[in-house]
């Protein structure tokens, strides 16, 4: 065989293995530069499950919408979810549906399982934070005990554009949980 | 040593034998040196037709190159030197380096994906033959399309569904077996499609995936083995396809196993196909790590056997309201259905393929995809579970027996202890088995003994062995 094919056909593949993460990035970096920011409040997670490795691992306090369509919803179906800021600064879901909403900001979301009163518990696509692993440990310990039930004081800024959801930061104290734990060293 | 060769080179056999004289070659290079020199005479004197000649030099090219144990320890430390320094950067990736801004991150996850590419690209270009190389510049690249997307996920805090990690990382790394002829990313494929398959088990027909995604790299095995399928390329494949499709078959069918009870049924069919196609396609093997194939199914079909040859096990099976509610719990998928009537279907089809070519010696153990599946029929149309367990004690008596005759026969220490483990393993169910009372499975423990020991002495009288 012509060494030229096998050789081409390489090319080809190079540039999808390529363009695969380049397209994540892209996404984004979209989103980061020109979504519009929500704070979302997260929830008080299970003191075993927080810290996973190198990464924060977040729960939300809003992980529900009411469902908007007549056909029901399924466990695992891939949903638009609809933000909004509510009058406290905070993010919550208006709605869910299995359409794509022709205006306002959404993220796209999987059903977790739908309740029996037209509301949907959604999976939502950000559930960790990374850090440093030296710093890791330490941002562990400051988002637990600013995110129990009697001190809930953590929040995560997410920028949202055409569905797509990501994290820009996490805050503890209403600072970034970064600054707080070098704050906190010092 | 002359009359052996060319004995075994002779005929229609002479793909199956020369593996045989392979396997004893390969551990002295002396004596392909010496088939080598007395091929040209062989060939000039008639006694070998050239093409035998030209396919005997093929099949020992590797050998008489007089490097092969060096070789594959070359392929072996360049595959475990380019895993380390893929290992090596995907961890220190993973600290998270806080000074480094995403522009930064972003052109580090590129940098080992563009260096495996460019090394790849230098293979192919300057058409590098070495096994060494194209296997490690392969293991390479695959682990940094790895590091690449997990850099990317680490910094936009992407969602942590592994299983679509998995699938996008198999399939850009796929193709890369393919045009670098390297294994480790076909076994990563095999290994990442049956992980993903096992994250999305709940998520209506996605796990039907596996099969299509299977079937892409299916052609590997063919490429790779169509030059000598007892190459340790082509039989690493086999081993992680024998060890993964078990688990993606039941993935993947969970809800009609589940509702037809016919678990064991299914995973006899299975472990019936590769048995035959190994002992088909592979039967020449000399040696047990290249039969993956034969070996782990005969021994996933005993254990599926022996817990058919329970009672308790056939009534669990039956269904006593018939078939109509089963559909309507689980739905008409008939794609699902049909990829598990197709594992019956096709070890039945290979099962004739064998009595077709009268391959008594696999016959047995590949019948029992086919007595599982006529219990299966016998036990749900007459609701008595008891014929299934009958079935099956009859079967598996028979089928050690004559594994365990068959090796004495050929005087196969191997086969002989096939058959002994067959044999143990049923005496030992039913020995436990309180389904039967005492006083019964100790008459006909003794009468089944009595037997045994009647019919050998009277065989070895016959043979007039008896001293």
């Amino acid at each position: 065989m012509n060494s030229r094919i096998p050789f081409g056909i390489f090319l080809a593949v190079a540039l999808i293995q390529l363009s695969i993460p380049a397209q994540m990035i892209w996404r984004h970096e979209r989103s980061l530069t020109k979504g519009r920011a929500y704070r979302f409040r997260t929830a008080p997670v299970d003191p075993y499950d927080a810290f996973r490795g190198r990464f924060v691992a977040l729960r939300f306090e809003q992980e529900k919408a009411p469902w908007k369509d007549r056909q029901p919803a399924r466990r695992g179906q891939s949903v638009y979810a609809l933000i909004e800021e509510g009058s406290d600064g905070f993010a919550h879901f208006s709605g869910a549906t299995a359409h794509k909403p022709v205006a306002g900001d959404y993220i796209v979301a999987h059903v977790s399982w739908p309740e029996a009163n037209n509301t949907v518990h959604l999976i939502l696509p950000f559930d960790r934070f990374y850090m440093e692993e030296t710093l890791a440990p330490a941002a562990e310990r400051a988002y637990r005990e600013h995110n129990s039930r009697s001190n809930q004081n953590a929040s995560a800024v997410v920028r949202v554009l055409n569905g797509l959801g990501v994290i820009e930061n996490v805050f503890v104290a209403n600072k970034p949980i970064g600054e707080f734990i070098r704050d906190a060293k010092r | 040593m002359v009359c052996e060769v060319a004995g075994k080179t002779g005929g229609k056999m002479i793909g199956q034998e020369t593996t045989l004289v392979g396997g004893q070659a390969m551990k002295n290079r002396k004596y392909v040196a010496w088939l080598y020199e007395q091929l040209p005479g062989l060939v000039s004197e008639g006694v070998l037709p050239t093409e035998s000649a030209d396919a005997l030099r093929r099949h020992f090219g590797e050998a008489a190159a007089g490097r092969s144990g060096r070789r594959w320890l070359v392929v072996l430390f360049s595959i475990i030197g380019t895993a380390l320094i893929g290992g090596g950067i995907i961890l220190l990736l993973a600290h998270n380096w806080e000074q480094l801004s995403r522009p930064v991150r972003a052109t580090i996850a590129f940098l080992p994906l563009l260096v495996a590419q460019g090394l790849a690209a230098w293979v192919l270009w300057s058409r590098r033959p070495s096994t060494a190389l194209r296997e490690g510049v392969g293991t390479f690249l695959t682990l940094s399309i790895g590091a690449c997307i997990s850099l990317i996920s680490q910094t936009y805090n992407l969602g942590g569904d592994f299983g679509d990690f998995m699938l996008t990382w198999t399939l850009l790394a796929l193709p890369v077996a393919y045009l670098l002829g390297a294994t480790v990313p076909a076994l990563l494929y095999l290994v990442g499609i049956t992980v993903w398959t096992g994250t999305v088990w709940d998520d209506g027909w996605k796990s039907l995936g596996y099969w299509p995604l299977l079937a892409a790299a299916i052609p590997f095995l063919w490429l790779t083995a169509r030059k000598n399928r007892y190459h340790p390329r082509p039989v690493v494949f086999c081993w992680v396809l024998t060890l993964t499709l078990p688990i993606a078959l039941g993935v993947s069918l969970h809800k009609v196993l589940n509702a037809s009870n016919a678990w064991l049924v299914v995973y006899i069919a299975l472990g019936g196909v590769l048995f035959l196609i190994g002992n088909r396609w592979w039967g020449g093997a000399t040696a047990f790590w290249q039969r993956p194939f034969q070996s782990l199914s005969a021994l996933g079909m005993t254990g599926c056997g022996i817990a058919l040859s329970f009672n308790v096990v056939w009534k669990e099976l039956a269904h006593p309201h018939g078939w109509a509610p089963v559909i309507d719990a689980v739905g008409w998928e008939w794609i699902t259905w049909g990829v598990m009537v197709a594992w019956v279907i096709a070890a039945v089809a290979l099962w004739a393929d064998c009595l077709w070519r009268r391959d008594w010696a696999v016959l047995p153990m590949g019948t029992m995809p086919l007595v599982a599946f006529a219990s299966y029929v016998l036990v749900e149309t007459s609701e008595q579970a008891a014929i299934g367990a009958i079935l099956f004690n009859v079967y598996l008596f028979l089928l050690g027996m004559g594994t365990l005759m068959a090796g004495v026969r050929e005087r196969r220490l191997g086969v002989v202890n096939g058959g002994m483990v067959v044999l143990a393993a049923l005496i030992l169910a039913r020995f436990f088995d309180a389904d039967i009372g005492f006083v019964a499975r100790g008459v006909a423990f003794i009468v089944i003994g009595v037997l045994f020991l009647t019919t050998n002495l009277g065989l070895l009288r016959w043979k007039g062995a008896v001293q």
